[in-house]
Formats: structure tokens, C-alpha cells, sequence
């Protein structure tokens, strides 16, 4: 089970740090004794008979990481909600998994109360950061809220064995025809995640750890439980220290640095990468977008201590599953468009890259990823069309792989793999999975308009700072267009721009031509 | 004097033009010192890079950010302070 690092470290490490956020410093034993708190509650009071998920909409805060913890300590996987998403979206997401339990923190009540308005099934709402409820009680009769005061005893809590096959969290990623895709991903999947990385980088308890990642995003996942699995410490950034998070580095002590290529990017930019600035840091992580060879040079010089590894992954395959060393003499020869390579699969994990027809393209050629083993994850929520679409069985094997829908080279003579671009719409966006067919479809929703075409604007080497979207229409914006997407979309997928011209371009096969338009965004920025 | 080195006044007026479309459309009669861009959804974090890329476009040198306090970072007021003291540093040009 995931949590049983976690319950280890709080056997051996109590009164050493496991958490910092937001101002506090929660100790193991502190950490522990409110998520045992939280989940002998929600046990308690369970209402009805739901899917074995407890929802956390908690966003950087104590709340957030005891809730998680909490939904393990039950036997239940979480699904993380975020406040910085819009409210129909964390709706759908809450409506379509499930959840009969919930726990929020005090900044997410405001948001609360709108994704309550609603809900068809009654929930059971706890509060760890509230006095009392009955102002939500009166207004919402039908769901049950427990306040602070409410909870029951850390020492009521009793542990609970679940299978290594079932959900430790359930993620909500983008999908291409408008409605998120609920990813489910097993304590196995993470455990062979959490003992390659731990074992790899003599993780101990002296470490300290980022965390910046908002918990819908599932690298989050890899900081919490490497970090406890050792005793080590997480050191949770807020949403602003993250556009520049040079002193919080140096401040906290941080040890162990994860984020996306593009936090090093702002970093460059804000003159944060000087020669030597982090001596501390003995390992930097670079994951969820194409990692720029000239961020790794800057980051190696202003972290001289530091190894600097690659990894890469879908969620659909947990957290990453691929790993590259960055070497400075040997790297730049195997890097491909100024992009370090993605590497090789993790012991355990197979790759296969295959041409139109799913047959293994030559050595040296390019082709899509292919990937199974201990970390391909259990397939989509209650959705078996997509799952069989994406989990496949490719000819002459006997395993289901997962379609990655990324291109990578095949490496002739143990070389690594190098990331080429994605076989379809999918874009990142400072390292968030955006299909650009689901800002489509909602553009398309909200406009009438049928001819509707998203595209990553600017481009990053990491991928796109934003959307801008393109309608066929002569008429000019309907009023409050911009408004009612935003209101579905979260900030990043958020169209930035809206452009419209009478007709689209065509290709030679009838379709619109998506090179011609991204050329005038080039011509008309 | 460097008739175009930027005070702290200078600053702020280059950024309530830059932002004047998205600020109309708030109607905000008067934009407080600690009026933050981010927070007001005026910009998102790429609009940060953007508009430190704009600052120093406009007054001619590069900006050093990292000694910027970043909860204050998308912050009228300090920033405006920030970017003209950086103005005043020995190398910038």
C-alpha cells in the first residue's frame, strides 16, 4: 500500500518534519494523528454505499495532505479537486466519480457551496479547518458537514488492508472529445513508481523535498510518498512563490528539486539561475514537458551539487516511466531539436515503438511510444470505450500496452530515446496535458459556431505558453463568449486570444489546414 | 539626468497602458498600490514572463528579478518600485 511508507516513517521519524506548508510545519506524528483523525471520521460517518473514493478539494494547505493520507488510511483512493479549476468542471469531476466524502479546506469553501448547487447524490463534507457547520447544514439539509469539532479520535482510527489493484487516486486529465478522463491508478502502480526512485537516489530522512505541483496533477504524487517513504520532508511552494521560487529553494533547504522544465524556464528569465546560487540541492527532477537543453546547462551551473535526471511519463502510466542522466559532455550529442533525451524505460517497464499499424518501427526510426508493466495503470473511470481504445494489445503480444501518443525515436545501440512531438492535438502547457479537441469542443459549445480551431500559442520548446482559438464566422464576438469558456476551462486551457476569419484554410484533404493558421499567429501575434 | 530612466511613477503609468483594455473592462475607478495583476486574473504566469519581457523593452535594459519578494512580484506598487531601483543598479544598461 502507498501509505505504508508513510506509517513506517512515523514509527521511526515522529517528531522529525514530513511537511511544510503554508506558513506550518506538520511533524509525522502531527501529520499522522489528524489524517487518522480525518479517516476514522469519514469511516464513521460514511453515507451510503459509493465507490471506495473520499474526494480532497484542498489546495497547498495542511488540509489538503492530511486528506489524502486520510483517504488512503480508509482503504479508499483519492480524487483531487482544485480550486483554481472552474466550479463545473470540479462538479463533473466530483458528479462522475462518485464520492460520497469529501474533505475541504478553509480556501475552498467559497467554491464549496457552488459545486454543492447541484449534486444529485448526498455527500458527507468534512472541515478540518472549521469551528462549526450549521450555516451549511441549514442551507444544505440533504448532505451531512462535520466541523473540526466533530472528529473523531486519531485512536479510532483503525488500519485497513486493501489489494495492491485497487485505486490510490483517480485523476481527472484532458481528453479530446470535451469531457475529462478519469485515470485510475493502483497502489501497485505507485509502489513500483515509489521503490525505483527511493532506491535509486538513496533517498534518506535528512532529505528535503519540493512540492510544486497542485495535487491534480500527479508528479504531486511522487514528492509525498518518496519523500515519507524515507522520512524526508516536503516542502510545499504556494501558488506565487512558484513564478519564482529562487529563495524558497536556498530558505527551506530544499535537498531534492522536482518540477516541470518550465519553473526553470521563469527562473532563467527572472535572472534566478546564477552560477552556484543552490549548493544545497543534491538531485533535480525535470518532468511533464520537453526538457530544453539550455535550462539543464543553466540549472547544472546555478546547482553544481546536483545530479540532474529527465524522467518522463503519462499519467495513464503513473507519474513517469522513463529516466535520462544529464551529462554535460555526453548529452548534447544525444539530445534531439535541443531537447534532452527522454531515456530508457525503468527496470521493469517495456517500450515498444511502432509505426501506423502498431508493428515495431525500425531501430532509428520514428515512431509512437508504447508502453505496460507494474505501472500501467488501471484504464479510465466507468469508460470502457476510451480505455480500449488506449490500452492495447499490439500484434504478435500478449500484453496491453498503453498508446502514449507521443512520437520517440527508436535508439539503435542502446542509445536513449529522444521525445519528437505527439502523434496528435495534444499540447503543454507549462506542463499540463491540454487536448487541444477539448477547448474546441467547448469553444464549439459555447459559440454556435461550428468551424473551431485551438492551437498552443506562443510556442515553447517546452511546448505552448497558452491557446489562442480561431472561428469561422463572419459575425462578430457574441457578447460574453470569453466569459462562459472560462467558465469551463481551467486557466492554463483557457483560451488567451480569440481570432475570427470568414473561411478557414484547407489542406489537400479537405481539412482545416492548422500549419496555415498557426502562421498567422506568427505573422499577427 | 537620463531623461528616460524610469521612476517608479513611470513604471506604473507604462503598466496601467499595457494592461488599460483588461483594467476598462474591470471598471476600476482608481488601481490601488498593492492592485495584483495575477491575482485579478489581468494575467496569467506566462503574462508574467510577457510583461517582464515589455517592462524591459520599454525602458532599454534587463531586468534582474530574483531579488523581487514574489508574493509582491504581480503587485503594481512594488514591482514599479522594484523595476526602477533595478533601473539605478551599476550594470544595467
Amino acid at each position: 500500500m502507498v501509505s505504508r511508507g508513510f506509517l513506517k516513517s512515523v514509527e521511526a521519524y515522529g517528531d522529525r518534519p514530513a511537511l511544510e506548508v503554508a506558513g506550518t510545519v506538520e511533524s509525522y506524528n502531527t501529520l499522522f494523528r489528524k489524517a487518522a483523525s480525518l479517516a476514522a471520521t469519514l469511516s464513521h460517518y460514511q453515507i451510503g454505499a459509493g465507490p471506495p473514493l473520499t474526494a480532497v478539494f484542498a489546495y497547498r494547505s495542511v488540509a489538503a495532505f492530511s486528506g489524502v493520507l486520510a483517504a488512503l488510511f480508509r482503504g479508499h483512493g483519492y480524487v483531487p479537486l482544485n480550486r483554481t479549476f472552474p466550479v463545473e468542471r470540479t462538479r463533473a469531476m466530483l458528479q462522475r466519480s462518485g464520492c460520497r466524502a469529501m474533505v475541504v479546506d478553509g480556501a475552498s469553501e467559497k467554491q464549496l457551496q457552488q459545486v454543492l448547487e447541484g449534486m444529485e447524490h448526498e455527500i458527507l463534507v468534512v472541515l478540518p479547518d472549521r469551528r462549526e457547520t450549521e450555516d451549511l447544514s441549514a442551507r444544505w439539509p440533504k448532505h451531512r458537514f462535520l466541523s473540526n469539532n466533530e472528529l473523531l479520535s486519531p485512536e479510532q482510527w483503525k488500519p485497513v488492508e486493501v489489494s495492491l489493484d485497487s485505486i490510490a487516486y483517480l485523476l481527472f486529465t484532458s481528453g479530446s472529445t470535451g469531457t475529462p478522463k478519469g485515470v485510475m491508478v493502483s497502489h501497485r502502480n505507485v509502489r513500483h513508481y515509489v521503490d525505483f526512485i527511493t532506491q535509486r537516489f538513496s533517498i534518506t530522512h535528512q532529505d528535503r523535498f519540493s512540492q510544486t505541483f497542485d495535487m491534480t496533477f500527479d508528479l504531486s504524487v511522487a514528492d509525498m510518498f518518496v519523500a515519507w517513504e524515507r522520512g524526508a520532508c516536503v516542502c510545499c511552494l504556494s501558488e506565487k512563490t512558484l513564478l519564482n521560487p529562487g529563495r524558497f529553494i536556498n530558505e527551506s533547504g530544499l535537498t531534492v528539486w522536482f518540477s516541470v522544465p518550465s519553473t526553470a524556464v521563469f527562473m532563467k528569465r527572472f535572472g534566478s539561475l546564477k552560477a552556484g546560487a543552490y549548493p544545497n540541492l543534491r538531485l533535480s527532477m525535470f518532468c511533464g514537458e520537453a526538457l530544453p537543453m539550455e535550462i539543464v546547462k543553466a540549472w547544472a551551473e546555478a546547482a553544481p551539487n546536483s545530479i540532474i535526471e529527465n524522467i518522463y511519463g503519462p499519467t495513464e502510466l503513473t507519474i513517469a516511466c522513463t529516466y535520462y542522466r544529464w551529462d554535460p559532455l555526453q548529452s548534447p550529442r544525444e539530445a534531439e531539436q535541443g531537447v534532452v533525451p527522454i531515456g530508457v524505460p525503468f527496470p521493469g517497464m517495456l517500450s515498444l515503438i511502432v509505426d501506423d499499424s502498431l508493428n515495431e518501427a525500425p531501430a532509428g526510426e520514428a515512431g509512437e511510444l508504447l508502453m505496460t508493466g507494474p505501472q500501467l495503470s488501471l484504464g479510465y473511470w466507468n469508460d470502457p470505450a476510451r480505455t480500449a481504445a488506449a490500452f492495447v494489445k499490439p500484434p504478435g503480444h500478449e500484453e496491453v500496452y498503453y498508446r502514449t501518443g507521443d512520437r520517440v525515436r527508436r535508439p539503435a545501440n542502446g542509445k536513449p530515446m529522444t521525445y519528437l512531438g505527439r502523434m496528435d492535438n495534444q499540447i503543454k502547457i507549462l506542463g499540463h496535458r491540454v487536448e487541444l479537441g477539448e477547448v474546441e469542443a467547448v469553444v464549439r459549445e459555447e459559440s454556435g459556431v461550428d468551424g473551431v480551431v485551438a492551437l498552443g500559442w506562443p510556442k515553447t520548446t517546452g511546448g505552448a505558453g497558452g491557446v489562442e482559438v480561431f472561428l469561422e464566422t463572419e459575425d462578430p464576438v457574441k457578447p460574453g463568449l470569453k466569459e462562459q469558456v472560462d467558465r469551463r476551462l481551467p486557466v492554463y486551457m483557457a483560451p488567451r486570444k480569440y481570432r475570427f476569419l470568414p473561411k478557414f484554410p484547407l489542406n489537400a484533404n479537405g481539412k482545416y489546414d492548422r500549419p496555415a493558421l498557426l502562421k498567422i499567429l506568427e505573422q499577427t501575434p | 539626468m537620463n531623461p528616460d530612466k524610469p521612476t517608479p511613477e513611470k513604471v506604473r503609468s507604462f503598466l496601467l497602458t499595457l494592461y488599460a483594455e483588461k483594467l476598462k473592462d474591470m471598471g476600476l475607478a482608481e488601481v490601488p498600490d498593492d492592485f495584483d495583476l495575477l491575482s485579478a486574473g489581468l494575467i496569467d504566469s506566462m503574462g508574467v514572463l510577457e510583461m517582464v519581457g515589455a517592462l524591459e523593452k520599454e525602458f532599454g535594459f534587463e531586468l534582474d528579478m530574483s531579488g523581487m519578494d514574489t508574493e509582491q512580484l504581480t503587485m503594481i506598487g512594488p514591482l514599479a518600485r522594484y523595476v526602477a531601483a533595478q533601473a539605478g543598479q551599476p550594470g544595467s544598461k
